[in-house]
């Protein structure tokens, strides 16, 4: 077999096309639908976590008015709420969702190289959510450990779900991380190997570059997760005392011995915080492709972007203890943790800077994804700059398990990835469905969720400064010091949250009717100058490119260049096509 | 931290740099650069660049990399290290006889490696029933370790180290668990290769691929067992 680099494979060579209807829409290896798959079932089950904090917030609000939220569902709904977010939702859908769609589109790829795996892949995390939606229903329920699942308490008798339920989340973790490690091979794969005839690294768009980062970072990252996973579960069903320490209950010793819950933490967070950049490096990247295309202006600092993506990435490996200040750790240890700490906030200040100079004499068109992408920047300068505060031995020492670290977690890594969100599915759901999503109903929905979600956060800080601790089921008669007009605040918080919650109807109600009835989009909406813009059908068809694979001959963000007959020159466009005086970037 | 620990994160650090200067400019659609066209010459085999499924393998084995290697530092976390148990604090670690089969079953797993490397060698001479001899042999000796292994298991159990008998004898047990789980996975690809190999119409240069990325994934995971082991041995 002579062997052809795959930039130069044609259509028959690398696919087989599917034949019916099951191996098109269900046992898929298309990229495009394994990622609009991804996208479905990482949707359903945050509308389920959404759900979850909506009830904390009537409790936390309107504490004793609803009989049916008892303190151990409380629990449940925290730890559920905040993995579900973090993993099910925000990972499964920027990496499976956006990183399948985007990387071989953008790549000027037909697809995945391991497409069969892409596959599994989904129907692995398919299971995973399963898993774990079958926790709410086994005896005693889903866990109410905290996301954090901090050993002992987590499967000790007192915790809600600690026989059942915490098997259920640990099971379902392991079987998320599989899932994951097979997309992940997938997509740094694909990244490094079967990108078009020009498209090198230092062309790829800046999605591409966060999507491929945040995959390494996971890679490398989850079997911290899966080592804690493995070795809680052999805890809580076999005995074993890697954990668990000596612990009596209800006078009865229980038969563990020198375990240590410390070594969780330290696992734990060494997934953990790296998860933090998982999530936010995939939004760092959109957001910049978001920018650009809508202010019709080049990235600025192209190079500096793809730099810090890789500084962060390599940095969020060595901060993790930064989240156990309170733990009782060495001194020194906490101050080389504050360092490591501060010092990310430099090339993420790069990266802030960087998106406000795009925009900076831009030619800014206030679409809705371009709403999105600077209510991010917004955002995430509110969360990251209490970031500082809590990075910092002494002042973290007080505020943590504060509400003033629910607002922080909150804005830097949920509303600011979740605007990311909403910003990159409004831009590319034209492509995914060949139809414009509403306006009206988009401008509604981002509106409601921008202000909405300031109502409920901001105030947290306040709360949290005023000592407010957070993960309790009530405080009205348990703390003495904190003053009523809290609970003012909580009430005006959750009427803020039902309205924010409500409006993510709207955005649903929208992507339904638009794939129906929506606006014909046309092939390139946006004007955008990436791969995936110019495909010879809207939506792609199986392969991507027709017959031939496109040849890339400049970068991603030659928009408005000074003599060109258009704002935006493709990055498929050769220089022999061009205006004389146009010249293409280097 | 010690200024040790400085330099090693400095010396990682400019590795790295340096090998992703490397990549950034690196251009897969053209066929120059890398080992290949010294391959290509010396030829033979018809392939003139790095396949997808080798540059997945060596991802793969980071991330095996990443997964031992917290497995271990959890090993030496537990054992009390970094709580406190090296300035006088007590301890409840007791380490474990070790299974005199051990030494067998790592003279196993090198027979094993050593027969995968002889069946890549065997590829170049082109010689298909020395190929097939060794790379059966190979995944013959692999099944005797972990065999072995289960053995060790047992003889560990009846001697009083149950799971539940203190850390190092759980360890001992989720450490060789998840290697030979790893183990297995490259047996059944190993069976695939096989089965694929047995059948007449395939051309050897078909299977050649399979049997270098096993051959890698193989010396590996006999790598991580010699850490291990020496790891077990010296607690």
């Amino acid at each position: 077999m002579a062997y052809a680099a795959i930039a130069d494979r044609d259509h028959a060579h690398a696919l087989h096309d599917p034949k019916s209807f099951i191996t098109k829409y269900i046992w898929s290896q298309d990229h495009k639908v394994i990622a609009i798959q991804y996208t479905i079932t990482a949707i359903a089950i945050g509308l389920v976590a959404l759900t979850l904090s909506v009830l904390m917030r009537l409790q936390l609000g309107f504490p004793d008015s609803f009989r049916l939220i008892a303190p151990q569902n409380y629990y449940q709904y925290i730890t559920l709420h905040g993995m579900i977010m973090v993993i099910y939702l925000l990972t499964a859908l920027f990496l499976g969702g956006f990183g399948n769609y985007l990387i071989p589109l953008m790549c000027g790829a037909r697809d995945m190289v391991f497409p069969y795996l892409n596959m599994i892949s989904y129907w692995v995390y398919l299971l995973a959510v399963l898993v774990l939606v079958a926790g709410f229903f086994v005896p005693g329920g889903a866990t109410g450990a905290g996301w954090t699942l901090y050993p002992p308490q987590a499967i000790l008798s007192g915790s809600p779900g600690a026989k059942w339920g915490i098997v259920c989340m640990l099971a379902s973790l392991a079987i998320f991380i599989v899932a994951f490690t097979m997309g992940g091979l997938n997509y740094v794969t694909t990244v490094l190997q079967a990108r078009c005839r020009g498209m090198t690294m230092m062309r790829m768009p800046l999605s591409v570059w966060g999507i491929f980062m945040a995959t390494v970072l996971g890679l490398l990252a989850f079997p911290a997760l899966f080592v804690s996973a493995i070795m809680m579960t052999l805890d809580c069903l076999l005995g074993t005392s890697f954990f668990m320490p000596a612990v009596s209950s209800m006078g009865q010793p229980l038969g563990y011995n020198g375990g240590s819950p410390l070594l969780f933490q330290h696992l734990f967070w060494f997934f953990g915080h790296p998860e933090v950049y998982i999530v936010a490096l995939p939004a760092f990247g959109i957001v910049s492709d978001l920018l650009s295309t809508h202010a019709r202006r080049h990235i600025f600092g192209y190079r500096m972007m793809v730099w810090a993506i890789l500084a962060i990435g390599c940095l969020s490996f060595v901060v993790w203890a930064h989240h156990m200040y309170v733990s009782g750790m060495n001194p020194y240890f906490g101050f080389f943790f504050a360092t490591t700490t501060l010092i990310i906030a430099v090339p993420t200040a790069i990266k802030v800077y960087n998106w406000v100079l795009t925009l900076w004499r831009g030619d800014i068109h206030l679409t809705v994804p371009m709403l999105f992408a600077i209510a991010f920047i917004f955002t995430f300068i509110n969360g990251g700059l209490t970031g500082l505060f809590l990075g910092n031995v002494p002042v973290d020492v007080p505020l943590s398990a504060t509400y003033f670290v629910v607002a922080h977690f909150h804005l830097v890594m949920g509303v600011s990835p979740i605007l990311v969100v909403f910003g990159a599915l409004y831009h590319w759901y034209p492509k995914m469905t060949g139809r414009m999503l509403n306006d009206t109903l988009g401008r509604i929905h981002f509106w409601i969720t921008f202000f909405g979600t300031y109502m409920i956060y901001l105030p947290m800080y306040y709360l949290g400064i005023l000592g407010l601790p957070r993960r309790y089921y009530a405080w009205d008669k348990a703390i003495q010091f904190i003053p009523p007009s809290v609970h003012t605040m909580n009430k005006w918080i959750t009427v803020s949250a039902l309205f924010v919650a409500a409006v993510q109807l709207v955005f649903l109600f929208n992507l339904i009717w638009s794939f129906f009835k929506g606006k014909p989009a046309g092939g390139n909406p946006w004007r955008g100058t990436t791969l995936e813009w110019q495909t010879p059908d809207t939506p792609p068809r199986h392969g991507n490119w027709g017959e031939k694979l496109p040849v890339v001959y400049r970068w991603a963000y030659d928009y408005s260049v000074p003599g060109a007959k258009e704002d935006f020159i493709p990055q498929n466009v050769p220089p022999d096509k061009l205006a004389p005086i146009g010249h293409g970037h280097h | 931290m010690n200024i040790w620990v400085a330099f090693g994160v400095l010396s990682v650090g400019v590795i790295i740099w340096f090998l992703l200067v490397r990549k950034l400019n690196t251009r897969t659609w053209e066929r120059h650069g890398s080992s290949v066209h010294v391959r290509h010459t010396r030829g033979d085999l018809g392939e003139v660049d790095v396949p997808p499924a080798r540059i997945a393998l060596w991802v793969f084995l980071a991330v095996i990399t990443s997964l031992f290697g917290l497995f271990i530092s959890a090993y030496f976390i537990r054992m009390g290290h970094g709580h406190g148990a090296d300035h006088g604090m007590i301890s409840d670690w007791h380490s474990v006889s070790k299974p005199t089969i051990l030494w067998f079953n790592t003279a196993m797993l090198i027979s094993s490696s050593v027969a995968m490397q002889l069946a890549r060698g065997a590829l170049k001479s082109n010689k298909r029933a020395r190929v097939s001899g060794y790379l059966f042999a190979g995944g013959a000796f692999a099944v005797l370790f972990i065999a072995g292994q289960l053995v060790a298991w047992r003889q560990l159990y009846n001697s009083g180290y149950g799971l539940t008998s203190g850390p190092a004898g759980a360890f001992f047990y989720v450490l060789t668990g998840v290697h030979g789980l790893h183990l297995l996975g490259g047996l059944i690809v190993w069976l695939k290769t096989v089965a694929r190999m047995r059948a007449r119409a395939v051309e050897l240069i078909n299977v050649r691929l399979s049997i270098e990325l096993c051959t890698v994934y193989w010396h590996y995971l006999l790598l991580v067992w010699l850490v291990m082991f020496a790891l077990l041995l010296s607690t």
